[in-house]
C-alpha cells in the first residue's frame, strides 16, 4: 500500500513539475509553431526575479505577482530578441528560430550568473500550512502543503489555458495564427501582436512555475537545463500545442520515474532510461504526440 | 585585515569552496561519453607532443621558464579558471620577485576547456608538444581522466590541482604508468574512509546506506568507496540509492531506506539535491536528533545525515534546507582547507599584487607551480623524468598555505592524517552537553550573520592533525578557531563534545 502511495504521489508532484515548465512550450507552439528553447531560462530568470523581490523584503505573494508582471516583459523582450528579427518566415522550413531561442536562453543564464551569482537560492512557499495542517500521512508517505499547491495548480492551469484557448477571442486568434499566419493576417488579426502577447503569457507562466517550483527544486541556473529537456519530451510525449497535453506527458514522466524509483534503488541510473524508451514507445504508436494532430497537407 | 574584511574573506571563501568542489568532482568524472573521440584526437595530436621536451639543460632554455595551465576559464565552471588565475598571478609575480628559478623569470601558458573534456586533451597535446614547457597545472579543466593514457606516453610532470586520480587507483604508485602525476585535491575515497571512521570509531554506528548522484558520479565509483571504508571500520551497508542531478523527489529511495533502517546516511551529491534529501527525511518524521536517537531501533528513523566534502561542506546547503538542516550534519575536510586562516600566505600575495582577498582554494594552484619549479630548481633540467625524480625527493615544502611533500611511494600532498570533520551548528548555538559545547571563534564572527554554517575540528584524528599540520593547529587552537569542543580539567579535549 506504501509502494503506491508513493507512486501516485511522486508521479503527480514530479509530473506537475514537468507540466508548469512544458505548458509553455505547447503555448508558444500552439500559437506559432515555433518551440521555444528558452523557456527553461525564462524559468530560471522568473525565479531569481522573485527571490530579489522576496530578498528585499517582499512577502512571497507580492514576489510572486511581481515576478509574474516582469516575467510578462522577459516573455516580449525574448520575442523582439529572438523572433522579430526573423521577419517573416515559415516555422516548419526556416529553423533559424531553434538558434535565437536557443541563444537567447544561453545568454540569459550567463547575464544571470554574471549579476546575481550561480548559487542555488531558496525561496519560501506560497503556502506553508493551511489551517495549521502542514504535513499529512498517508501509509506512511508524506504529503505537504506546497506539493498540494504545486499539484492543484498545474490542473487549474489546464483548464484556464484550455478556456483561455477554447472559448475566448484572443485564443482563436492564436488558433487562427497558427493555422495560417498570412490568412489571419487578411482577415484583421493583427498577427505579430498575436506572437508578442504568445511569448508574454509563456513568461508569465515560466513565473508561476518557478515560484510553484521553488519549494521542491529551489532557484537554480541548472533548472533551465535539466527541467527544460524534461518538459520538453513531456511537450512531444502529450503532443506539442496541447495543454492537456502538457500535463499529461509530465504525468508519463512523474509516474514512470515513480514507478521505477520505487521498484529498483538505482532508479537515478534507471529512471532516464526508461523515461526514453516510454517516449519512443509513443512516438511509435503516435508520431504527434498522445494528443496531437498529424500535419495534412493539402495538396 | 580588518575584520570585516576578514569576515568577507571567510564568507567568500566558503561559498566558493562549494562551488569549486562541485566543479572538481564533474571535472573529474564527467564526459565519459566523449572518450572516445577524445581518444580519436589525442592520437592525432600525440604525434606532435611525442618527444617533446627531452633531456635539456634549464640554463640553455631561454629567458623564461613556461609552464602549462589547463583550466575551465569559461562555461560553468569559469570560477575555477578565476581561483586559478589569481592564484597564479600572485604567486608567479611572489616568485619573480624573488628572483625566479635559476635566475628565469616564470611564464604561464593557459589553456581553456571550457564545458568541453575534448579541450583538455587536446590542450594537453598542444602543450605537451612545446619542448619550452617544463610541466602542467591541471586545475580542474575537464578531460583529466581522458588523458592519462598521454601523461604516461609523454611523462610530462603533470600537477593534478583539482582532480582527483587517487580514489580511482590511478595515481603512483596504485598506476606505475601515472609517475609523472603529483595530485593536490583531497580524494574522495580518503574523504569517505575519514567518515567511515568517524561513524564507527567516535559515534558507534553499525549500519549506513549510501545516497550517490550518478551525473557526478556516473561510474557510479562511490557505491565501491563507500563499501570498502564501511568495511574497513565493521560497519555494513544497508542500503544504496542513486538519483540525478537536480532531482526532486527521494520518496521512493527513502520508504526503502526508512525500512533498512541504516544509523547513518551518507549523501553524496551537490548542495541543492542534499537540501532537498533532508528536507524530504525531515517532512517524513525521520530528521536525525542525536547519536543516542540514531542508534536506537525503538525510537523510529532518525539517522545522522553524513555530507559530501561537495555537498555540505559550507552553508549553502543549510540555507536551502533551513529548519531541516540539522545541526550535527557533518562532512570531511582537511586542515588548511575548510581551516583556512587569514595568515595564509597566498592571501597576502593576493593582496599585495593584486588587492584581492581570496575566495577559496587559491592556495593549490599556487601549491601546485611552487612543487614543480622547485622541482626545476633541483633537477637542474627539464629533463621529465629527472624532474619527476626531483618532486618525489623535494622533502617538506611549504609556500601557499600549509606544509606538504611527496615522496617515491606517495604523489598525494594530503595524508589521512590532514583529515577533519567538520559539523553542522546553528546560530543559537549546539545542542546541550555535559560538559558543555563550546563552538570557535570563528562561529561568533565569521558566520555571525548566517542562522547556520560549518564549525571545524571535531577532531577524530586531532593527535594526527597535530602530527601533519603542527603549526597550524597551534594556531587553531591558540587562536580559538575551528570547535572547542568540551574541554577535560586538564586542558585536553573530550570526546563528549561529539555527541549532539
Amino acid at each position: 500500500m506504501t509502494d503506491i502511495v508513493q507512486i501516485l504521489v511522486s508521479g503527480l508532484t514530479v509530473g506537475s513539475v514537468i507540466a508548469l515548465v512544458a505548458f509553455g512550450y505547447n503555448l508558444v507552439f500552439a500559437s506559432t509553431r515555433i518551440v521555444n528553447f528558452a523557456q527553461g531560462s525564462m524559468l530560471v530568470v522568473a525565479g531569481y526575479i522573485a527571490f530579489a523581490v522576496a530578498r528585499a523584503g517582499v512577502p512571497i505573494w507580492g514576489a510572486f505577482a511581481l515576478s509574474i508582471v516582469a516575467s510578462l516583459a522577459v516573455g516580449v523582450l525574448v520575442e523582439i530578441v529572438a523572433i522579430k528579427p526573423l521577419g517573416r518566415f515559415d516555422p516548419s522550413t526556416n529553423v533559424g528560430w531553434i538558434l535565437t531561442t536557443f541563444g537567447v536562453g544561453l545568454i540569459a543564464i550567463d547575464l544571470i550568473k554574471k549579476t546575481v551569482g550561480a548559487e542555488a537560492r531558496r525561496l519560501p512557499p506560497l503556502a506553508d500550512s493551511i489551517f495549521g495542517w502542514k504535513v499529512a500521512k498517508i501509509s506512511g508517505v508524506a504529503i505537504t502543503v506546497p506539493d498540494a499547491l504545486l499539484v492543484v495548480s498545474a490542473l487549474l492551469i489546464v483548464v484556464g489555458l484550455e478556456l483561455l484557448q477554447t472559448r475566448t477571442n484572443l485564443g482563436r486568434a492564436f488558433r487562427a495564427v497558427a493555422e495560417d499566419r498570412q490568412i489571419a493576417g487578411l482577415m484583421g488579426i493583427n498577427t505579430e501582436l498575436m506572437v508578442m502577447i504568445t511569448f508574454a503569457l509563456a513568461g508569465a507562466l515560466a513565473a508561476i512555475g518557478a515560484v510553484l517550483i521553488a519549494p521542491r527544486q529551489f532557484v537554480k541556473l541548472d533548472l533551465g537545463v535539466n527541467l527544460g529537456l524534461q518538459a520538453f519530451i513531456a511537450a512531444v510525449i502529450g503532443g506539442l500545442g496541447s495543454t492537456r497535453g502538457a500535463i499529461v506527458g509530465g504525468y508519463v514522466i512523474g509516474f514512470t520515474t515513480a514507478i521505477v524509483s520505487t521498484i529498483t534503488s538505482e532508479g537515478g541510473s534507471w529512471g532516464p532510461v526508461v523515461v526514453f524508451v516510454v517516449f519512443l514507445m509513443v512516438l511509435v504508436v503516435r508520431p504527434a504526440g498522445i494528443f496531437g494532430s498529424p500535419a495534412v497537407e493539402k495538396v | 585585515m580588518h575584520p570585516d574584511q576578514e569576515r568577507d574573506f571567510v564568507e567568500r571563501q566558503v561559498n566558493k569552496d562549494i562551488s569549486r568542489r562541485t566543479f572538481i568532482e564533474w571535472a573529474g568524472k564527467a564526459g565519459i561519453g566523449s572518450a572516445a573521440a577524445m581518444s580519436l584526437s589525442g592520437a592525432v595530436l600525440a604525434a606532435c607532443g611525442s618527444g617533446g621536451g627531452g633531456s635539456k639543460n634549464i640554463a640553455g632554455a631561454g629567458d623564461t621558464i613556461k609552464v602549462g595551465v589547463i583550466a575551465p576559464f569559461s562555461g560553468i565552471g569559469a570560477f575555477i579558471g578565476t581561483v586559478t588565475t589569481n592564484s597564479l598571478s600572485a604567486a608567479v609575480q611572489e616568485l619573480n620577485s624573488r628572483g625566479g628559478v635559476l635566475g628565469k623569470k616564470i611564464a604561464l601558458v593557459n589553456r581553456d576547456t571550457g564545458i568541453d573534456p575534448v579541450n583538455g586533451v587536446k590542450a594537453y597535446n598542444e602543450l605537451a608538444g612545446d619542448p619550452s614547457i617544463v610541466g602542467i597545472l591541471w586545475c580542474g579543466g575537464l578531460g583529466f581522466e581522458q588523458t592519462q593514457e598521454q601523461f604516461a606516453r609523454d611523462k610530462l610532470p603533470v600537477m593534478a590541482v583539482f582532480n582527483d586520480a587517487w580514489s580511482d587507483k590511478r595515481l603512483y604508485p596504485d598506476d606505475p604508468a601515472q609517475r609523472s602525476v603529483f595530485q593536490f585535491l583531497i580524494p574522495t575515497r580518503m574523504a569517505m574512509d575519514t567518515l567511515s571512521q568517524y561513524a564507527a570509531n567516535d559515534r558507534g554506528y553499525k549500519t549506513a546506506a549510501l545516497v550517490n548522484d550518478v551525473v557526478v558520479d556516473p561510474r557510479t565509483e562511490n557505491q565501491g568507496f563507500f563499501n570498502a571504508s564501511l568495511a574497513k571500520v565493521g560497519m555494513k551497508s544497508v542500503g544504496y540509492e542513486t538519483y540525478q542531478l537536480g532531482n526532486s523527489d527521494f520518496g521512493p529511495a527513502l520508504q526503502r531506506l526508512k525500512a533498512a533502517r541504516p544509523d547513518m546516511v551518507a549523501i553524496f551529491g551537490l548542495s541543492g539535491d542534499t537540501a532537498n534529501f533532508v528536507i524530504q527525511i525531515d517532512q517524513l518524521g525521520s530528521a536525525y536528533i542525536d547519536t543516542p536517537t540514531a542508534k536506537d531501533p525503538t525510537k523510529g528513523w532518525h539517522p545522522h545525515i553524513f555530507g559530501s566534502p561537495g555537498g555540505t561542506g559550507d552553508h549553502s546547503w543549510a540555507d536551502l534546507a533551513k529548519d531541516s538542516a540539522k545541526p550535527g550534519t557533518i562532512t570531511a575536510w582537511h586542515v588548511g582547507g575548510l581551516v583556512y586562516l587569514p595568515e595564509f600566505a597566498i592571501g597576502g600575495w593576493m593582496k599585495k599584487y593584486l588587492d584581492k582577498l581570496p575566495t577559496g582554494g587559491e592556495e593549490s594552484p599556487a601549491d601546485g607551480l611552487y612543487t614543480l619549479l622547485k622541482g626545476v630548481e633541483k633537477a637542474g633540467t627539464t629533463d621529465r623524468l629527472r624532474l619527476t625524480q626531483a618532486i618525489e625527493n623535494l622533502g617538506s615544502l611549504k609556500f601557499a598555505s600549509t606544509t606538504y611533500s611527496f615522496t617515491q611511494r606517495r604523489h598525494l600532498s594530503k595524508t589521512p592524517d590532514d583529515m577533519i570533520v567538520v559539523t553542522l551548528e546553528r546560530k543559537s548555538g549546539p545542542a546541550t552537553t555535559d560538559p558543555p559545547y563550546h563552538l570557535g571563534h570563528e562561529w561568533s564572527t565569521d558566520f555571525a550573520r548566517y542562522p547556520a554554517g560549518p564549525t571545524q575540528l571535531v577532531r577524530p584524528t586531532l593527535d594526527a592533525n597535530k602530527r601533519a599540520q603542527p603549526d597550524v593547529m597551534k594556531t587553531v587552537l591558540t587562536q580559538g578557531w575551528g570547535t572547542q569542543c568540551t574541554k577535560n580539567p586538564d586542558g585536553t579535549l573530550s570526546k563528549e563534545c561529539k555527541i549532539h
